[in-house]
């Protein structure tokens, strides 16, 4: 074996792990056994110098740091790599200690290991510790140390393979402080939401507890009790929007919030939102919309709360009165909504944080106006959920202010699908839908009838129709015999919790309605069956 | 809130006067010199904490008893304002019982001294809800 040690590999690893074993084991190298047992004839022997020669080179180019020792310490081979991480040569360190490179503070870490491993004959695996370079930096290494045996078994050495670890370390430990400082954040984020929530549920709670107690305890004027207890009411009520809020930007910004996406007819939600704010001769609202607008993919049911949360808070900041004007317009293929009013407007240093849970700008003639700071918070979270953005804006103080939010349209109309479903009850939807699309049928739903109108009066051309008749806007006794000729040529079939009379059944049927279902359990299954029934003949002729 | 406070205190034996902020509380303290004030920390303008450091910084005030109202529980906040030298200190919701308790036991303390120079005024909590 020593005449496998050529000149050229001096100081080259090759005598590391492989070589160094063969030192002792000239016969046959252990730590490579790719040949069969037998003879060893001048074959045998080329085969394991080269087989010496490969493992030579894999050592030499290693990424890791590979060393051979003695156990007294004294280093018999170095790799290319040690060069590299220690900045020794192998000239400089074969023969040398290994203690050249550890440093003061452990002098005894080496002969421990060493004993460990002639006792127990176990290696030692990535082993933390550090070691000394050249150049005196202390890098830190992973040090893995196996035995090397002679042929009898007996260890006689040790290879230790070290893998600088010095910049994952500092890595590992930046990453840590980064971790723990956005731990940080959100934890103080999290403080700052529980104190605002105290606070502002405190104070609700202060008028109705405090009010109790006075009651019960002191007799008070007829006037003076009616005021307390209305204050108390107001209080109360206050205090439950508050927790309904809180509740509710917690399952949005938790994701738990289920917004169930369906083609809608904005102009429609519009009108639904304007009926719902109510009558306020100071404060009418008007809307306007420029063009026709395409079908909009919202939660109606979100947007609703969007649009309410907007006309509300016009209202309330316009406390002199003012017309509300709602416009729509088409920006970039999203539809954007616009709320302009009249009121006490916003200072430009609001704008920026008008958004924000709890926010509530702070001046003398907003004072008297109640509010929980949680409704725009609210806004922003739907309409970012929808992809769209929100927007204030402001000349000032007293000017007015402007909100504006977008949201994404209908890319593509729904002209193919096999039924159309008109329910607003999204859970009951989603589950006809399901089970039509069990069957292999394609659907598409809207949450009221003058969205299915519109989708109706833009070409599409369903196979069937199912209708429910208790609907937000245009009711379903309307929609069904404003379905016409169309109404006539396929399948319709109403689904109603409504207890209807004879008569009226017979009315639907004449308007066109091929059948009418109670909406109770197991009405799902029976209407889809019903209209694949319905459909089979024609699948057949078609 | 302020009405809660009024309904609790106001009796014969009080004037009370009542701000709707911190900036009106510190003109109204100046002008009418009360012996008592219910301080609310939390309130837009001037915060009750800064007005209670202006009180004691003034030696025409430093006189003045000063109970804290406050919605947070917060430790620093209620050690800032006692540290201030509020007499005492009620946390939202409190016992309108206990808060006439407290205002009666201060103001029987500053009797003596005050009731020649100023007539007896008290401004109650300056709170954001009325």
């Amino acid at each position: 074996m020593r005449g496998v040690v050529r000149p050229g590999w001096r100081g080259s690893m090759s005598r590391a792990v492989v070589a160094d074993e063969m030192l002792k084991a000239p016969q046959r190298p252990r730590a490579i056994k790719p040949l069969a047992p037998g003879s060893w004839d001048f074959t045998e022997r080329r085969r394991t110098d080269s087989v010496i020669a490969e493992m030579a080179a894999i050592v030499d180019s290693s990424n890791d740091a590979i060393i051979g020792q003695t156990l007294e310490g004294v280093i018999t081979t170095w790799n290319r790599s040690a060069e590299f991480v220690y900045g020794y040569s192998a000239a400089e360190m074969i023969g040398k200690s290994i203690s050249t490179l550890v440093p003061e503070d452990r002098p005894d870490e080496v002969r421990e290991i060493i004993a460990a491993m002639v006792d127990h004959g176990a290696r030692t695996d990535h082993f933390e510790t550090r070691r000394i370079c050249k150049d005196g930096r202390v890098i830190d290494v992973s040090l893995t140390i196996s035995p090397i045996r002679n042929p009898e078994g007996t260890i006689v050495g040790a290879s230790s393979v070290a893998r600088d670890v010095t910049e994952y370390k500092a890595m590992t430990a930046a990453l840590k402080a980064s971790e723990l400082r956005s731990a940080l954040a959100v934890s103080r984020a999290k403080d700052e939401m529980v104190s605002l929530v105290s606070h502002e549920l405190r104070t609700p709670l202060a008028s109705l507890v405090g009010f109790t107690e006075l009651l019960y305890a002191r007799d008070f004027s007829d006037d003076q009790r009616k005021q307390y207890l209305g204050v108390m009411l107001r209080e109360g009520r206050r205090l439950t929007d508050l927790i309904n809020d809180v509740l509710h930007i917690q399952r949005l910004e938790a994701g738990h919030q289920d917004l169930h996406f369906a083609p809608a007819d904005l102009e429609a939600l519009i009108r639904r939102a304007v009926l719902a704010a109510g009558q306020d001769v100071q404060r009418p609202i008007e809307v306007r919309s420029s063009v026709v607008l395409p079908l909009v993919l919202v939660d109606t049911d979100a947007i609703l709360q969007v649009l309410g949360n907007f006309l509300t808070n016009a209202r309330k900041y316009s406390p002199d009165g003012g017309a509300i004007l709602v416009s729509t317009r088409m920006v970039d293929g999203m539809v954007e909504v616009d709320i302009q009013d009249h009121g006490l407007g916003l200072p430009a240093e609001a704008l920026p944080k008008l958004f924000a849970t709890f926010y509530r700008v702070d001046s003398g003639d907003r004072r008297m106006i109640k509010g929980t700071g949680l409704g725009l918070a609210i806004n922003r979270r739907i309409v970012e959920a929808h992809g769209g953005t929100v927007e204030a804006h402001s000349e000032g103080s007293g000017l007015g202010s402007r909100f504006v939010f977008t949201v994404p349209v209908v890319q593509k109309a729904p002209e193919e699908a096999d039924v159309l479903i008109v329910e607003d009850d999204a859970g009951f939807a989603r589950l006809l839908q399901e089970q039509f699309i069990a069957r292999g049928m394609t659907t598409v739903r809207t949450a009221d009838a003058e969205t299915a109108e519109r989708l109706l009066k833009d070409g599409m051309k369903p196979r069937a129709v199912v209708a429910d008749l208790v609907l937000p806007g245009v009711q379903g006794e309307q929609f069904v015999a404003g379905l016409g000729d169309a109404g006539k040529s396929v399948p319709v079939l109403v689904l109603t919790v409504k207890n209807l009379a004879p008569a009226e059944i017979s009315a639907l049927q004449l308007a066109g309605a091929t059948a009418v279902m109670p909406k109770e359990a197991g009405a799902s299954h029976a209407a889809v069956s019903l209209i694949t029934e319905a459909l089979a003949p024609k699948a057949k002729s078609a | 809130m302020r009405l809660l406070v009024r309904a609790t205190i106001e009796s014969d034996a009080y004037r009370i006067i009542e701000a709707g902020d911190g900036d009106e509380a510190w003109t109204l303290i100046e002008q009418y010199r009360p012996s008592l004030i219910l301080l609310d920390i939390q309130m837009p303008g001037r915060t009750g904490l800064e007005i209670l450091a202006s009180i004691k910084g003034d030696p025409n005030l430093r006189a003045t008893h000063v109970i804290l109202l406050t919605a947070r529980a917060l430790r620093a906040d209620v050690a800032a304002g006692m540290a201030a030298g509020a007499d005492c200190y009620l946390t939202k919701p409190f016992s309108p019982l206990e808060l006439l308790a407290r205002v009666e036991e201060a103001l029987r303390t500053v009797k003596a001294p005050t009731s020649n120079r100023t007539p007896r005024l008290d401004v109650p909590p300056i709170a954001q809800s009325a």
